[in-house]
């Protein structure tokens, strides 16, 4: 009975020793797709307040955006902006790397490429840059080596494949229980730890668990964009009209 | 003492490693979002598109010219434009839309072309009293007014709408629908034109679209017999598509222009790209122009050199990184332009056929932010032929989200007889030498609402 019971002991300790490791031997990559698994959707609409501080130490002076955004799959976004009236109707369409903006008051619109993908958007300002507000999967563009793993998050650090990226690398901090982003670091090689993308107050919207509150704190500028949901629905029908470049502002 | 120095050392050490180890951190409370900001935005509730909107902005254009005899400044003039521009949208359903703009603008003292025209002989002394009830200062218009539908692939928008085509920023060959304003410091909105412009995507980033006008590109205000003559209807096609990181297009356009006192037909073949190569962004658009026989039954290229029927422009945008500003430089060939500044023709431009009488131009431009809102920039204008420069430096700041005041200038540089010098000989007109061009200092001011 006393090997029985000893024998019982040692099972249950190797069994969650084991589990222990397994969970520990989990790849980087495979947290990543995780974690990118349970932010996509088939489809997606959400109404966005976007509020950009130029300087941390004076919060009085904010600039507020109201923007309509529409997500379809992993690749493609369009996101229109509804108010301020000075910037009424600018669209964004991004797929994959590739990204327009439709001006409306000179009815064009114009391809962005280059380092113009690493500037903040036209009109808008903020610490968002074309390349952040961009869509396409993370292992895409960056390859993921584990850095840490404490009691409740995984710290990811992914290098860009691509020469021409804003950044030489991002450090990401996915929380254990819920798979989501709870931070990311990006570092530039001039700036070195540049800006952080900081999520927070994590809800069920729209019947998913999302962060309600986006912020993106610029270190080196001391300035900062917060991105609030407000509302969204998921897995809805979306014309296939809005990630079109040849039609998104028809 | 030993242990006092040890102590020292310890007591260094861990203050260093300690301020090493903040470096890196910062104050998260920095970050924080004021709790009252958070409400107030999620108070403010659930929005979507409205269906009826109205919007707009208002420009004051507050303007001082000096008069520069060669020597010294002489005289002086001050003028104002205050130009309203209100917007409309009804979004019925997500599929159909419906948008008008309508401008208001009051020109007043060195602004008011009329009195300028009068001051330079163009027009007689007293022209405006022959016409008692003309408004020589207010105009109205209705800019834009036009219907938007989706159905599966098609799309089509009709009405006066903007029919903006090309992918440069000071130049675009290939926008042969209006008179697009060269140097408007006012307003970037693209004039109206009557039209109806169906769409249809064939598969997605790849469409096929078009345009037929009803107007000439003068967009003249008087009507004539001939406006009705199918031969003088404007009209454009378009395949458009997307290779790898570059938009490409291919076109076909008819360009009518009642230039004097006929309608000129003008056809051209056409292509525009716009796309990234490593970090920098490129972008260009070119025309042909297929030259007509003399009873425009046919195309004859017979006595024509293909440099002088070309129009095109090709530019880049490229992000300086060290400073963090942008630079764009834009080439401009106008193939029916003039090398040799003695034929300068200013009729070309003040009957609107040319915005420009020179062949060869350099678009530069530079601007650099600050803060987000405060913008520094410089825009500068080279005929490359006579080597003259239009110069336009400008400070603004966006100082509320809906407010923003701009301070600029535009400067002329160049050699007797030279484009930008400005000034031309009128005597068969019955005038004398007028100056086109003066250097002034401007303040504007813009509130949307």
């Amino acid at each position: 009975m006393k090997y029985m019971v000893k024998m019982i002991i040692i099972t249950i300790l190797v069994v969650i020793c084991v589990s222990f490791l397994g969970a520990e031997t989990e790849d980087a990559l495979s947290i990543i797709r995780k974690m990118e698994e349970m932010h996509s959707t088939d489809s997606s609409k959400a109404e966005l307040t976007m509020i950009v501080y130029p300087d941390v130490y004076n919060k009085d002076d904010n600039r507020q955006f109201k923007v309509l955004s529409y997500g379809k799959g992993e690749e493609d976004s369009y996101m229109v902006f509804l108010s301020p009236k000075t910037i009424k109707g600018l669209c964004i369409l991004s797929r994959g790397d590739d990204q327009w903006v439709f001006f409306p008051s000179t009815g064009r619109v114009r391809k962005i490429a280059g380092q113009s993908r690493k500037k903040s958007v036209q009109g808008v300002g903020g610490d968002f840059t074309y390349e952040d507000l961009g869509s396409g999967k993370y292992e895409e563009k960056y390859t993921f080596t584990m850095l840490e793993s404490s009691k409740d998050q995984w710290v990811i650090q992914g290098n860009p494949k691509a020469a021409d990226s804003s950044y030489t690398k991002i450090i990401i901090y996915v929380n254990k229980e819920t798979y989501l982003t709870d931070k990311i670091e990006y570092y530039t090689e001039e700036e070195g730890h540049y800006k952080d993308l900081i999520m927070k107050e994590v809800k069920k919207i729209g019947g998913r668990l999302m962060p309600s509150r986006i912020i993106m704190a610029n270190l080196y500028k001391e300035s900062m964009t917060v991105i609030l949901t407000l509302n969204a629905e998921y897995d809805i029908e979306i014309d296939d009209k809005y990630f079109d470049p040849a039609r998104f502002y028809k | 003492m030993k242990r006092t120095i040890i102590l020292s050392i310890i007591v260094l050490f861990t203050t260093l490693v300690f301020s090493f180890a903040a470096e890196d951190e910062y104050d998260s409370d920095l970050f924080d979002i004021p709790d009252d900001v958070v409400t107030e935005a999620e108070e403010s509730g659930s929005f979507t598109e409205e269906t009826f909107s109205l919007y707009g902005y208002l420009v004051n254009f507050l303007a001082i010219d000096f008069i520069y005899d060669g020597d010294e400044f002489d005289t002086s003039y001050v003028g104002n434009i205050s130009y309203l521009r209100l917007k409309g949208d009804w979004n019925p359903g997500e599929n159909l839309s419906f948008h008008a703009e309508m401008s208001y603008d009051a020109k007043l003292g060195n602004q008011n072309p009329t009195m300028l025209f009068e001051h330079y002989g163009i027009l007689s002394a007293g022209y405006q009293a022959d016409f008692p009830r003309g408004d020589f200062i207010q105009t109205f218009n209705f800019d834009h007014f036009y219907g938007k539908m989706s159905i599966w692939r098609f799309d089509l928008q009709f009405g006066k709408m903007p029919i903006a085509w090309g992918t440069g920023y000071a130049f675009n060959p290939t926008q042969k629908v209006s008179l697009v304003p060269f140097m408007n410091t006012i307003t970037e909105e693209t004039p109206g034109t009557y039209g109806i412009a169906p769409a249809f995507s064939l598969f997605p980033g790849y469409a096929i679209e078009g345009y037929a006008a009803f107007q000439d590109k003068s967009h003249k205000t008087t009507s004539a017999i001939e406006d009705g003559d199918w031969n003088n209807l404007p009209y454009g096609i378009k395949l458009k598509g997307n290779i790898g990181s570059f938009d490409l297009s291919l076109s076909w356009i008819k360009e009518v222009l009642y230039a004097e006192t006929a309608h000129t037909r003008s056809y051209y073949a056409g292509m525009d790209f716009a796309g990234g190569i490593w970090d920098v962004n490129v972008y260009g658009e070119a025309v042909v122009n297929l030259p007509r026989n003399s009873d425009d039954s046919a195309f004859d290229f017979e006595g024509h050199e293909a440099k002088d029927l070309l129009e095109a422009c090709a530019g880049f945008f490229y992000t300086i990184p060290v400073i963090e500003a942008d630079a764009r430089c834009e080439y401009y060939h106008q193939g029916n332009g003039v090398t040799d500044m003695k034929e300068y023709n200013v009729l070309d431009y003040l009957s609107g056929e040319k915005i420009l009488m020179g062949e060869d131009y350099l678009f530069l431009y530079l601007d650099k932010t600050f803060l987000d809102y405060y913008k520094v920039s410089a825009g500068a204008f080279f005929n490359l032929n006579d080597g003259s420069c239009a110069l336009i430096p400008v400070i603004s700041y966006d100082m509320y989200a809906n407010f923003q005041v701009e301070l600029g200038s535009t400067l002329f540089f160049g050699k007797k007889g030279s484009e930008f010098y400005g000034e031309y000989d009128l005597s068969f007109m019955g005038s004398t030498i007028i100056d086109m061009v003066q250097p002034l200092v401007y303040l504007k001011c813009k509130l949307s609402f």
